[in-house]
């Protein structure tokens, strides 16, 4: 009943999701604003994440490192800066390419190396890395040295960031700096265990040109490369959503071949799979894409599920394909065989199964019932055959026979004992909004066994059928708005549960 | 008083250089999930809380956690149904801060239209925002997942922790009551 409303309730809500254009802000959420839960901010991750940047480029790394006292307490003495020209230390890394350049731009005076010498204690040192302009918002790295347990507290004119030195005696940082243009600042590093601060003179280069990607490998030295602009910064990605159209729903050739089509983002890998086949295909540049599906040993008239996915979405379509009728029915010889049975409860229920001639009637009798079935245009049949009244531990002899055959088959089945059901309970909701608040509960106990279901608001009793499953529908109409109780679940054979609730305003 | 003076030495910077490499291909592995579902979370929230705009901040904030747990998660293949779990949560605890501010006396934060949604102008999609979010957060989860992103009963059932007959269940009874409340819509 509710497959054709499925239908209509799935084409209501892709169109209602296919009107909501989310705004995405990586750097939002890699940053760690978290507007709904202050409380529970995630300052690991704004700290673990917001350190992360691409292939850096460092240009104009400014370098900074000043004196600290002996004891890592006191005030600071002298303080020095050196800034680096862009052109002498400009990196195209590979990250694999440590910026030692920029360190090596540090000459200490030769009174202060001897100094060095003589003392341990972990100086507090700050300079600027490198400055990653490879994408979005420019991003600063600072690395530097102090004691363990030290706050060091970098701030620009657009953005500021913070860490605790870890017990090695390095700390680093990434900055991200929205809105900073190409060209020279200055950030202020700041050391809690000395109030300590020093001015790192940095620079940020200009945004690197893109290039087209093949180009980057094979380019041929008289081979002039235009380079193209990137995208305005604020103009929102196109977003090609994951689309898919089955060729035909009832095939009509040997081998079956269906053909896909349909969009996804560009470069995306979608992928076919069914029980006879799969298929793969990556989108096109102009985010199309299309596949043929091969569907191989597909019994004629059967139908196929095939599921689509797409690398790019959490989207999936799936359709039904179905197999052509065979021109002529094969006539198969009257068979039957055993197929699954529950023999532990009541009824016991015994299937049969086997082959016949289509549309002969296939019967199994036995002295605790009958059972009759059609045999399919396919040329199967499975008929299933309940037994009641059945004595634990009886046998029945059950006989199978056909109209189109004279073969007549016989089995033996041995009632079982019914399994010790344990007891177990379920509850449908955590809170309800309707008037009376209800809840359902249901679950498995020993047969016959009374269930006591109890709160504050209401109960009620069932008792656990002749399979042991119960279910019970219970009322709280005087349970109070937004006042969680608890609701107990008991056998009288042994056993309970306990179940929150609570009762909600409608949305 | 002795000074002690400590440039920043090499092995320093190539030390954290590896590290930053490791946590490079971290973070574009991040980013490159960000980007491939950002818009289809936000429009789930959508579903689950029937309003664009809190979708968006129940979508933000599901990110964030999931980001914050990104290195203590052990099996990334099923990422997404982590995040589609945290989503629901997302939703359920702010619809618990909905209750506790009822109690209190604070206006209930009520179904309402967003500047967005009514750019939309489209009474119908509101209509059935609203049919949806009218259901029990479970039911609305199962039958969203079900009939909106194709996702299989067990699918289901692993992402929200769920038996598959509850699932069943769940999905079964709100499309029911969708029927009921939208069976005249087409």
């Amino acid at each position: 009943m509710n497959d054709d409303f499925g239908t209509t309730l799935t084409m209501l809500m892709d169109e209602v999701a296919d009107a909501i254009h989310p705004r995405a802000d990586f750097e939002a959420v890699r940053d760690g604003h978290v507007p709904l839960a202050p409380a529970a901010g995630p300052a690991r991750f704004r700290r673990s994440v917001g350190i992360a940047a691409a292939a850096v480029v460092l240009a104009g790394g400014g370098v900074a490192a000043y004196r600290a006292t002996d004891d890592d307490t006191g005030s600071l003495a002298t303080s020095s800066a050196t800034a680096v020209t862009a052109t002498s230390t400009t990196i195209q890394p590979t990250l694999a390419a440590p910026p030692t350049t920029v360190a090596a731009a540090i000459v200490p005076s030769p009174a202060t190396e001897a100094t060095t010498k003589a003392t341990a204690p972990v100086a507090r040192t700050a300079q600027v890395a490198g400055v990653d302009v490879s994408r979005g918002a420019p991003v600063a790295k600072f690395v530097g040295t102090a004691p363990a347990g030290d706050i060091v507290r970098v701030s620009t004119p657009f953005g500021s960031a913070e860490t605790q030195v870890a017990t090695s005696g390095e700390w680093y940082l990434f900055v991200t700096l929205p809105g900073a243009l190409a060209g020279d600042s200055t950030a202020t590093v700041t050391f809690s265990g000395s109030g300590d601060s020093v001015a790192l003179p940095f620079t940020v280069p200009a945004a690197p040109v893109t290039m087209p990607k093949a180009s980057t490998t094979t380019v041929a030295p008289e081979t002039t490369v235009k380079p193209v602009t990137s995208e305005p910064k604020d103009a929102p990605p196109a977003v090609i959503e994951f689309t898919a159209t089955l060729g035909w729903t009832e095939g009509d050739g040997t081998p079956l071949e269906n053909g896909l089509w349909g969009k996804a983002a560009p470069g995306s890998v979608v992928t076919a799979a069914s029980s006879n086949g799969s298929a793969t295909a990556t989108v096109r540049a102009d985010g199309t894409w299309e596949m043929i599906l091969r569907l191989d040993g597909v019994a004629p008239g059967t139908k196929v599920g095939i599921r689509l996915t797409n690398s790019a979405s959490v989207k999936v379509h799936e359709f039904t394909a179905k197999a052509p009728p065979s021109e002529v029915a094969e006539v198969k010889p009257f068979t039957a065989q055993l197929g699954a049975a529950d023999l532990a409860i009541e009824p016991a229920k015994q299937m049969i199964v086997g082959t016949g001639a289509p549309g002969s009637v296939v019967r199994a009798e036995s002295s605790y019932g009958v059972a009759e079935a059609v045999v399919g245009s396919t040329g199967g049949y499975e008929l299933k055959l309940k037994l009641a009244g059945m004595p634990v531990g009886a046998s029945a002899g059950i006989r199978v026979t056909s109209s189109a055959s004279t073969s007549v088959f016989e089995f033996t089945v041995v009632k079982q004992a019914p399994p010790v059901i344990g007891f177990s309970a379920n509850a449908a909701f955590v809170e309800c909004d309707s008037t009376p608040p209800f809840n359902e509960y249901w679950g498995k106990a020993a047969v016959g066994a009374t269930i006591t279901i109890s709160s504050p608001y209401g109960g009620g009793q069932v008792t656990a059928g002749a399979d042991g499953k119960w279910a019970a529908r219970i009322e709280f109409p005087d349970a109070p708005v937004g006042q969680m109780f608890d609701v107990v679940v008991s056998s009288s054979q042994g056993g309970s549960a306990s179940f929150p609730f609570v009762r909600v305003l409608p949305a | 008083m002795t000074n002690t003076w400590t440039p920043p030495g090499e092995p320093i910077v190539r030390r954290l250089e590896a590290a930053w490499t490791a946590e490079r291909a971290r973070d574009e592995a991040v980013r490159a999930f960000y980007e491939r579902t950002h818009a289809d979370m936000v429009r789930f929230a959508a579903f689950l809380t029937g309003d664009v705009h809190a979708a968006e901040d129940v979508a933000h904030e599901a990110f964030v956690r999931v980001f914050d747990a990104w290195d203590r998660i052990d099996d990334h293949s099923r990422i997404d149904a982590y995040l589609k779990s945290t989503v629901v949560n997302v939703v359920r605890s702010n619809h618990r801060r909905e209750v506790v501010a009822t109690r209190r006396g604070a206006p209930h934060l009520m179904l309402v239209a967003s500047a967005e949604e009514t750019a939309l102008g489209h009474v119908g999609r509101e209509r059935v925002l609203a049919a949806i979010a009218a259901l029990p957060l479970r039911q609305r989860a199962c039958v969203v997942m079900r009939h909106w992103m194709r996702m299989t009963e067990s699918e289901i059932a692993t992402t929200l922790d769920l038996s598959v007959g509850s699932v069943r269940t769940h999905v079964k009874r709100g499309t029911e009551a969708l029927k009921r409340t939208l069976g005249d819509f087409r």
